[in-house]
């Protein structure tokens, strides 16, 4: 909206004639001035710009004088812009009728007549004054109605009077459907509750908006028929907004004009006509007043004010004769019932204020913005916490950068395509796209990460990329009326997503497993342990479906014209914001020196790898199991696919010992064994070639076994050596005990035997091992009664009652108590 | 004797020398044979009894041996100090060969930028706080003083999710303050950075989605002068110039009063050059708007105008990337071309 400061001049004691002033002025006036067109400055005149939207809440701003008053206030000036020049008496006679039918939209309306005046050119200031703002020059009196409203903010218009059946203007609402031709030649379709200007046979203006083209002035007006009404702001708001037509004179009954100043109005516009196009008053002066029922306030409007709060607001001290100062200028009137409380008495022209809080605006714009200092506050320091999403999010951009993908923000709104080739459900429709290509909300992020992806593969053969957004899914519970919770039960779920999409270039392979790898660091950093991945791509994290990982269909893929080799991940985040733990603890690890096992296991080429690790079994040696490799189109098995698995075992407090990974390694190599069609290729350990068959599947029970032989240890004089049967099988035992004799029956663990009457510490079983005893092997051990467990005696062994027992019998301690 | 001496000591120090392996061992050698109760150093003190042509010839030969033993002991240091491989590295390879490195990736520039404000306000004591980005009509315009025929809905261009006009993506970050402040109570202190959506045609200077942060403090204190010192430091430190100052234009806004717009000195000439392509040689940019919590927002959530205030800032965080970074268009952060992305 542009000012001319010549114009501005009138109204005030300023002359703004040189930039010096004129940027005091700006500076201090703290308006937004859009441009100063320097042109002006030559003629000793200046025009200033300002942002509409500066000023939106203060219509008198829309005008000069009101502009005027701004100044004038500002710099403690004279405000001259209350002047208004009087009415001739009535000279001639050109009757007039006018009936408001809607006074609620119309709450006044005034009307005079001219008769006489001649149609011409302006006069020189009219036409500079224009121009200078930016309004092109038409004639006299369009241009006079165009000064009227540019000066005081109130738009006017003058119809032909002659034009006008019956010399009588009803002001009445639309009907739907009917239709109006505007002074632009645009037949516009009409709908109800629109307030439109008609005579008794048409319709000849849109109220506030826009005359009729069939009451224009032409260049053989003579007589003119003015009107300056009040509009009610809403309903020209709407009106233009219908009709997308925002002309100058809507853009001011929006915002309000004073209804109180209209006979003001009406009296300069009769004024400058007669002056300038010449003519006579040729009737009453009519004012039909319906302000009474109109939601515009119509007489000032009475408020206590607390001079502290503006203080209390701004942060500095303005005195109250600055306040003072400010309100005379506004010709705000003020009563002193205290020093704290004061009466107020606002105007009408100043609808925008509503409670004291809009006066601190006003001491504030007119003290000068850029007089508040800057203090710096004193205030309770509080440490505010971690927000724990903001963490993890933060975590999971670092992460996924580091293990090589960029970082893309997506427009959320997808097209009509994406939903049909992503076979997308139920989408929710924006109901005014901006266009075709932005039609819905997503509820998948991953048609956005596509068409990111198509425009980077034109100069990119591998890259990846991810998103953390949100995605939006249509309830589907009940939507209770606005009235009761204001559209809360009509919101979308939001679903916090992670959208990932990998492409290298015609390798469909490297391109997922990149994308599982930078997901795995992702679980792994964020230590989340219980994910998975299944075999047809689903994740979830603690049996919670969370999302899937896919390669991009070669058809989609071509839909959007990117070559082989793409593959996407979705992953929604409230899973992970539950089981993040956003400190880390340390976790033992052990210091002595552990050890290894690879295997190669062939697997038929439809059994997951995955299979191999899920086969070993738990046990506290080991430290980590994973696949290193896999081998497909093997040359000799051609049905099978080879997987090198890796374990690392290590003791927590001392070196690994040899049977330890002898027992691991059996252990292992059984379980692998079992997965159907899975077959040991190489790796492992080397151990004893006995090593594997001594250590018996499950225990072996107790067994009678015959002495064959006792013979003296060469190292040892406390032990013997001796030879035992128990029935087709010989073993040779090494023992302490001396009360057996050759041809007893005794019970012996063999290896693979656990002795019934110890635990370990830990409160495992002993079971019985080949061991070497002063350097002569024993497989197991003759057993005294403690060490069946049915008493206490270790004096020597329990022999057996050959009437019972035969050599080769199963023996139950239990059996032995009775 | 003395010569024999002399001889003694130069073949023993060579040997013992190159048999040592520390420099503590090293230590024990200069000790040994040139220290203050060394040997050759009661050769060189007890000079003086000796024949004026003896004095000589033991004298020129003791400090000869002295010099290059402690020569000996010096080049030793060296070498035992790590100088081990005396090779030359280009003698070994060509380090100007590629390296061996993986690829890191980039953070999106506005996540950065958002980074930095979520920081930025903590140190100010703000709290992070979020909100859905589909919001109501309720908390998106009439809970913050912007009734279905207030003008100022016409500032803000809105898409509509339904015919009624209730569901819409959220066209600022303010509803947030409502949803925030109808759960806390004062004193308060938020940061909300999120995607806002504008129904406007892309140029240059807009795009329909873009994002904003927001930040709000109520308590029974803070007043438009403490909002001008916070604001001036934030901006300090998001724009990396700590010359920078603000200054206040009027503004409105419905939910704030009084409002201001706020511009910010360029932080690249400090509106002292009269050719800067960042300001085009006005010297301010503008930063974003803010204000004091309009009494009726308070009012709305039931927090008490007359005993509460505080202020409401809504800034662009792309606006911020932009002059920060040089960024020439906003469009560049959504198109994602990768050429753009990592170079942040």
């Amino acid at each position: 909206m542009k000012f001319n400061l010549d114009w501005i001049n009138k109204y005030t004691n300023i002359t703004l004639t040189n930039k010096e002033v004129l940027n005091n002025i700006i500076d201090r006036i703290a308006l937004q001035i859009v441009d100063v067109d320097e042109r002006w400055f030559l003629e000793n005149n200046a025009v200033i710009d300002i942002d509409n939207k500066i000023v939106t809440n203060r219509p008198y701003c829309f005008g000069h004088r009101g502009m005027a008053r701004e100044i004038s206030v500002m710099l403690n000036q004279e405000y001259k812009g209350n002047n208004y020049p009087t009415i001739p008496d009535k000279s001639a006679d050109l009757p007039i009728k006018i009936v408001v039918k809607n006074p609620e939209l119309c709450p006044r309306f005034m009307a005079i007549s001219i008769k006489g005046i001649k149609i011409g050119p302006s006069p020189e200031w009219l036409r500079n004054a224009l121009e200078a703002v930016g309004q092109r020059s038409i004639n006299n009196i369009v241009d006079i109605t165009n000064f009227v409203m540019l000066d005081t903010a109130q738009p006017v218009h003058a119809y032909d009077y002659d034009k006008i059946k019956d010399a009588t203007i009803i002001v009445r609402s639309a009907e739907d459907g009917e239709k109006a031709t505007t002074l632009d030649g645009v037949e516009r379709n009409l709908k109800k509750n629109m307030l439109l200007i008609t005579d008794p046979e048409k319709t000849i203006g849109i109220a506030g908006v826009m005359g009729g083209g069939n009451s224009e002035i032409d260049d053989n007006t003579t007589n003119v028929l003015l009107e300056t009404a009040s509009f009610q702001p809403q309903n020209i708001r709407q009106t233009s907004k219908y009709l997308k037509h925002r002309t100058d004179a809507a853009t001011r009954f929006e915002k309000g004009v004073d209804p109180t100043n209209i006979p003001n109005v009406i009296s300069l516009l009769a004024c400058l006509i007669i002056e300038i196009c010449g003519g006579n008053v040729a009737s009453e002066l009519v004012d039909v007043d319906n302000l009474e029922l109109s939601k515009i306030r119509v007489k000032p409007l009475t408020m206590e004010f607390a001079p502290q709060r503006v203080n209390k607001l701004l942060g500095f001290n303005t005195d109250t004769n600055f306040i003072k100062q400010v309100f005379d200028g506004f010709e705000i009137k003020y009563d002193e019932i205290s020093t704290e409380k004061w009466t107020l008495t606002i105007p009408t022209y100043r609808p925008d204020i509503k409670e004291p809080a809009d006066l601190t605006e006003d001491i504030g714009r007119m003290y000068g913005y850029q007089n508040i200092p800057s203090i710096t506050p004193i205030n309770r320091l509080i440490a505010p916490i971690n927000n724990k999403k903001v963490v993890i999010r933060k975590r999971i951009r670092k992460i996924l950068t580091s293990s090589g993908l960029d970082e893309v923000i997506t427009y959320p709104m997808i097209s009509q395509k994406d939903v049909d080739t992503f076979h997308i459900e139920n989408p929710i429709k924006v109901v005014n796209p901006l266009s075709e290509e932005y039609l819905y909300m997503r509820p998948t992020m991953i048609p956005s990460l596509t068409k990111t992806t198509s425009l980077n593969v034109k100069y990119l053969d591998e890259f990846g990329i991810f998103e953390t957004a949100k995605k939006f899914i249509k309830r589907s519970n009940k939507v209770l009326p606005y009235e009761e919770d204001h559209g809360a039960s009509m919101l979308p779920e939001e679903k916090d997503t992670l959208c990932l999409m990998y492409y290298k270039k015609s390798d469909k392979e490297k391109s997922i497993f990149k994308l599982k790898g930078a997901i795995e660091n992702l679980m792994n950093e964020l230590q989340i342990s219980n994910y998975k991945f299944s075999t047809d791509g689903k994740i979830s994290i603690n049996n919670t479906l969370v999302g899937e990982i896919n390669l991009l269909s070669k058809k989609t893929a071509e839909i959007y014209d990117i070559p082989f080799g793409v593959s996407y991940a979705e992953i929604e985040l409230n899973e992970i914001y539950n089981n993040f733990t956003e400190v880390k603890t340390l976790k033992s690890y052990s210091k002595f020196q552990g050890s290894s096992l690879d295997y190669s296991v062939l697997l038929p080429l439809s059994t997951p790898v995955e299979n191999v690790l899920r086969a070993i079994p738990n046990n506290n040696l080991i430290v980590s199991k994973e696949i290193i490799d896999v081998f497909k189109n093997l040359k000799d098995v051609k049905d099978k696919k080879s997987v090198s698995v890796r374990i690392l075992l290590q003791n927590i407090d001392k070196n690994l010992t040899e049977n330890e990974i002898y027992d691991v390694a059996i252990e292992i190599e059984k379980e692998i064994n079992k997965i159907e069609g899975a077959e040991i290729r190489g790796g492992g350990v080397q151990m004893p070639k006995d090593y594997n068959m001594k250590i018996v599947e499950e225990l072996k029970p107790l067994l009678a076994a015959e002495i064959l032989s006792i013979e003296k240890h060469p190292n040892a004089d406390r032990l013997v050596i001796t030879q035992v049967s128990v029935g087709n099988e010989k073993y040779q035992i090494v023992t302490g005990a001396s009360n057996m004799v050759v041809g007893d029956l005794v019970p012996v663990a063999l290896p693979g035997t656990a002795v019934p009457g110890f635990k370990n510490e830990d409160g495992s079983l002993v079971v019985m091992k080949v061991a070497k005893l002063r350097g002569i092997e024993s497989w197991g051990m003759m057993l005294a009664g403690d060490e069946l467990g049915i008493s206490n005696d270790h004096e020597g062994i329990f022999i057996l009652d050959k009437e019972k027992f035969k050599v080769g019998d199963i023996v139950k301690p239990e059996e032995l108590m009775k | 004797m003395i010569k024999e001496k002399l001889d003694a000591i130069e073949t023993n120090y060579k040997s013992e020398l190159n048999s040592v392996n520390s420099i503590l061992e090293l230590e024990n050698i200069r000790i040994k044979y040139v220290g203050k109760k060394s040997e050759l150093m009661d050769i060189l003190a007890n000079i003086r009894f000796l024949e004026a042509e003896e004095k000589k010839e033991v004298g020129n030969r003791a400090n000869v041996i002295r010099k290059s033993i402690e020569q000996a002991i010096d080049e030793k240091l060296l070498l035992l100090k790590g100088n081990i491989e005396k090779k030359p590295l280009k003698e070994i390879l060509d380090i100007t060969e590629p390296a061996v490195k993986n690829y890191v990736g980039s953070e999106h520039l506005l996540s950065q930028m958002t980074d930095d404000v979520i920081e930025v306000f903590g140190q100010f004591g703000f709290e992070f706080a979020e909100g859905p980005e589909i919001e109501t009509d309720w908390y998106c315009f009439e809970q913050l003083n912007m009734p279905p025929e207030h003008p100022a809905r016409d500032m803000q261009d809105t898409f509509y999710l339904d015919e009624e006009m209730h569901i819409l993506p959220r066209t600022h970050t303010s509803s947030v303050q409502i949803r925030y402040m109808e759960s806390h109570q004062p004193p308060l202190r938020i940061v909300v950075p999120g995607r806002v959506y504008r129904n406007e045609a892309v140029d240059a200077r807009h795009t329909f989605m873009f994002s904003q942060f927001e930040a709000l403090i109520v308590d029974d204190v803070t007043t438009v002068a403490d909002c001008k010192s916070i604001i001036t430091q934030i901006a300090r430190r998001l724009l990396n110039q700590e010359q920078l100052e603000v200054r206040f234009r009027h503004a409105f806004f419905p939910y704030t009063e009084p409002s201001f717009e706020i511009d910010g000195t360029c932080p690249k000439c400090l509106g002292k050059s009269k050719q800067c392509s960042l300001c085009s040689n006005k010297g301010w940019l503008e930063l974003g708007g803010l204000g004091m919590v309009h009494p009726q927002v308070l009012r709305n959530v039931g927090i008490d105008p007359d005993k509460y205030q505080g202020f409401a800032l809504g800034f662009g965080i792309e606006r911020f990337a932009m002059i920060r970074h040089n960024v020439d268009y906003l469009g560049r952060f959504f198109e994602n071309d990768l050429r753009f992305n990592r170079q942040f």
